[in-house]
């Protein structure tokens, strides 16, 4: 056996100047823990949030006030997705359609005279249950198809409005009255505000919970390894299942508060590019990260806001070539690439409680 | 003049290594039999020739540097590997399964030698416009090394050309091969599990074991050392 | 009446069938669906336009527009798909083809606005009546139009070595770089095809539903039910498949109350019951799926 020649030593030598080329890509590309604050930071970031959270209405001006809410609404719908999609590893290009179900659940439901806690929690079972028979026989298919039919969905859902014209009201959109109750002293977008806090809170909480619970363990296994999941005793399609028509649900119950604080809606509200907006979301924000959906929330509220002042194709242009460069360079986004920054300066705190 | 020159100190997949400081030659028109047990790396040995692994080291045909290449680059300098399984065309026809080994030659000179190859075999020539995929388990072999000498290939890489046939097809099949090589004077590296019917059209062998050479010698030498007798032969 | 809806239908159809081909192309080529397929095909027609309107002669105009799509098709295959197809992620491939999408829509809205533009007929006004069906110039030029690319294209797999080389690289891949054959070319070479025909198939429904930047998307959802149809592997049955669509769609805009939305949601219930049942399509093979 002779030793390795010349050529060898250059073929070599080749592969490290390749490596050494991409690794910036491959910094950006490299998962990470998630940030690990000291208690103290943790508790006092906490509640001055809370604080500034609860007290910002009362001191806004109301557009602030709406924009403020539809953060809130779409990290609702961004965690629901996230879980679906980075969680689960199941695509659906389709949330708009739950979006779209949950806010005619509060139109119709409060048109036909039903107080708001039963339209917002119709807004939830109702995406709910569609979620899960979609989900039925839907989750048979492998990631490409069920990518297919959730983009068909999406695009449909207008026209399906329109045709569901009894309903809706078609085209002529329908109104729906979004002010709180009597004994209640807030003005429509100050209560507003509150519900879709109350309600982003406990979704962030349950999320969190779900996606290190036995539960998100269970659909990162059914993610990983569909095969291996099974043979572990996992029910992968009921899992698959249940975890879609919960993700529909969260879409179902943003598109409810959406109703309510726009208190107008019709099908061009409900169109492809609210879809793409949710997936964007979540890509920004980062796949597979609970924290991602608010960092992809606020993206989406306030990039077309900053775009649309340039030109009206701007924010299409902003969201693709940021999906783009997203999907190839920063796969945990926003989130981890604020890991990648702040991970040893956390650290490095006092207290900090090791990795 | 060796034809290939193999020194490899590492490959594999990924990180992965499969093959550690492995290094012989291949002689112009001549047939090298590599033994050795499952998952000892031999596939990968063949793998790493064609360019579908991760390779650290020199390989070279005719002095030309084939590590870096591309595997359809490496098939267009002159090596035509049938791999395990055959890797048949199942949808294709048979003729067309024959062309496609001529893709890179001249399309005329392809199609000529297809409709030869079809005659010498009629087994083939029979099913000339039929699926590949009907064929049977020897018919696709025969197939599939047709395929490759369609290429006119300086060096023939055969992975367990008998596995999954019955014995009679396979001592059929290796008197077919032997007798090919010789009329073409193709070069032929032939990894198996039949080591009786290997070592008998072979003129050098070697063993693997674990990635590494463990045994190297001419096929007599091999037939006769007692290790590889009571490992491969059965003996 | 019926006769006559039906014929109507052909000829959209055979539009969508043409969009369908080159959403099959791309998904032979490299498994994967080109959600930008429709956007590629409206910036083919946008292109035709612009080239029309500087005085360029139609078919010129056309063949270039197929030309630069097809090599646009080809470079984003290059550049965006073909490292993510190497590293066997869907979800990646499906948000790059999604973000391509709304990227090529909003620089097409940007380089020429958001308002309609009136496209002239291809094919000379006016109808030919053939046993009592009124058949216009336009849907019979269509049709002959789609037909002659389909049976160029079919000649090209069928009886060229390039179109063997295509057909072994998507048969048995590593078995295609054995012999010799560069599967990243061909992989490149399927995606240039469809920017082309998709791009023909941009330019000939232009004039039917007006030139504007939403024009293609439900162009697209009818070609992807057309392609489901026809099993996503077979050039013949994205074909029929279209036709197939474009006769349902017409029948159900005609005779379904809020025919013209309920055609959308049509199309999404043929994709799902195909994928459900049959999801090799009509003329497709089961094919085992690989873990």
């Amino acid at each position: 056996m002779t030793a390795t020649t010349t050529r060898a030593s250059t073929a070599r030598s080749g592969r490290e100047r390749g490596r050494s080329r991409d690794s910036l890509a491959a910094w950006l590309r490299r998962p990470r823990p998630p940030l690990a604050p000291p208690r103290w930071l943790a508790v006092l970031a906490t509640a001055a949030g809370a604080i500034a959270l609860a007290v910002v209405p009362l001191v806004n001006p109301s557009y602030i006030n709406l924009t403020l809410t539809l953060v809130m609404i779409w990290t609702i719908v961004g965690l629901g997705l996230n879980l679906l999609v980075g969680f689960g590893g199941q695509v659906s290009l389709g949330h708009s359609a739950f979006f779209a179900i949950g806010a005619y659940a509060v139109a119709v439901g409060g048109a036909a005279g039903l107080p708001h806690p039963a339209t917002l929690a119709g807004a939830a079972v109702v995406p709910f249950v569609v979620g899960y028979l979609v989900g039925l026989p839907a989750l048979r298919l492998h990631g490409l198809q069920l990518g297919l039919v959730t983009l068909a969905m999406a695009m449909a859902t207008p026209a399906a409005i329109r045709a569901l014209e009894p309903l809706t009201q078609g085209s002529r959109g329908i109104a729906i009255d979004g002010s709180p109750p009597a004994w209640v002293p807030l003005a429509h977008d100050q209560w507003v505000y509150y519900l879709a806090l109350a309600l982003a809170t406990v979704a962030y909480v349950v999320t969190r919970r779900l996606a290190r619970g036995r539960l998100g363990r269970s659909f990162v296994a059914v993610r990983d390894a569909e095969v291996v999941a099974e043979t572990l005793g996992v029910d992968v399609w009921h899992t698959k299942t249940r975890l879609f028509a919960a993700s529909a649900a969260y879409a179902g119950v943003a598109g409810g508060l959406y109703a309510m604080l726009l208190e107008f809606i019709g099908p061009e509200n409900f169109s492809l590019t609210l879809s793409i907006s949710f997936v964007t979301l979540i890509v920004v924000g980062g796949l597979a990260t609970v924290p991602g959906a608010v960092l992809g929330a606020l993206f989406v509220q306030y990039v077309p806001t900053l775009t649309s002042s340039i030109s009206p194709a701007a924010t299409g242009a902003a969201y693709g070539v940021v999906l783009i460069l997203f999907a190839f360079f920063v796969p945990f986004g926003l989130v981890g690439l604020a890991r990648a920054a702040l991970g040893r300066i956390v650290a490095r705190l006092p207290g900090a409680r090791g990795t | 003049m060796s034809l290939l020159t193999v020194e490899i100190a590492a490959a594999g997949y990924g990180p992965a290594t499969v093959l550690h400081e492995v290094g012989f030659e291949v002689a112009t028109g001549g047939r090298l039999v590599v033994l050795g047990a499952n998952g000892a790396g031999k596939t990968t040995l063949l793998r790493t020739i064609s360019g579908l692994t991760t390779v650290d080291g020199s390989i070279r045909l005719d002095g030309t540097e084939l590590v870096g290449l591309a595997p359809h680059r490496i098939a267009g300098a002159g090596i035509a590997h049938v791999p395990q399984g055959r890797g048949t065309f199942g949808d294709l026809t048979v003729r067309e399964n024959l062309l496609v080994g001529g893709a890179t030659r001249p399309g005329r000179a392809a199609a000529a030698d297809a409709d030869r190859w079809m005659e010498r075999f009629p087994r083939l020539g029979e099913r000339a416009a039929r699926p590949a995929a009907g064929l049977s388990g020897g018919e696709q072999q025969l197939l599939a090394i047709a395929r490759a000498l369609m290429s006119t290939p300086r060096l023939l890489l055969l992975d367990e050309p008998s596995l999954g046939l019955a014995p009679k097809v396979t001592s059929e099949l290796f008197s077919t091969l032997d007798e090919l090589c010789g009329e073409t004077g193709t070069a032929m590296l032939l990894v198996e599990q039949n080591a009786e019917l290997a070592l008998g059209i072979a003129e050098t062998a070697l063993v693997i074991e674990s990635g590494r050479i463990t045994v190297r010698g001419s096929a007599a030498e091999l037939r006769d050392n007692d290790d590889v007798r009571r490992a491969y032969l059965g003996v | 009446m019926l006769l006559q809806q039906i014929a109507d239908g052909v000829a959209t159809g055979a539009i969508y069938g043409a969009l369908a081909l080159a959403i099959v192309l791309v998904y032979r080529a490299s498994r994967t669906l080109n959600f930008a397929q429709g956007e590629l095909a409206l910036l083919g027609a946008y292109v035709s336009w612009q080239l029309v309107a500087w005085g360029v002669p139609l078919w010129t105009a056309l063949a270039i527009s197929m030309i630069a799509l097809g090599a646009l098709s080809a470079a984003s295959e290059r550049v965006l798909v073909r490292p993510l197809v190497r590293r066997h992620q869907p979800l990646p491939l499906i948000i790059v083809t999604l973000g391509l999408m709304i990227a090529l829509n909003a620089v097409i809205g940007w380089a020429w606005t958001y308002q309609t533009k009136e496209v002239p007929a291809l094919f000379g006004e006016g109808a030919v009546t053939v046993a009592g069906i009124a058949l216009s110039r336009q849907d019979l030029g269509i049709a002959a139009t789609v037909l002659v690319v389909a049976i160029g294209l079919g000649l090209l797999f069928e009886r060229t070595r390039a179109g063997l080389r295509m057909r072994a690289a998507i048969s048995a891949p590593e078995s295609a770089e054995l012999s010799g054959i560069s599967t990243g070319r061909t992989m490149t070479a399927g995606w240039a095809i469809a920017g082309a025909v998709g791009a023909l198939a941009g330019t000939l429904i232009a004039p039917e539903l007006f030139l504007h930047p939403g024009m293609m998307a439900p162009v697209l959802l009818y070609a992807f039910a057309a392609a489901t149809l026809g099993g996503l592997e077979s050039p013949p049955g994205a074909l029929v498949g279209g036709i197939a669509v474009g006769v349902v769609e017409n029948l159900a805009g005609s005779y379904l109350p809020h025919g013209s939305d309920f055609k959308q949601v049509v199309a999404l219930v043929i994709i799902v019951a195909v994928l459900l049942v049959r999801p090799q399509g009509m003329f497709g093979r089961r094919e085992v799926v690989r873990v």
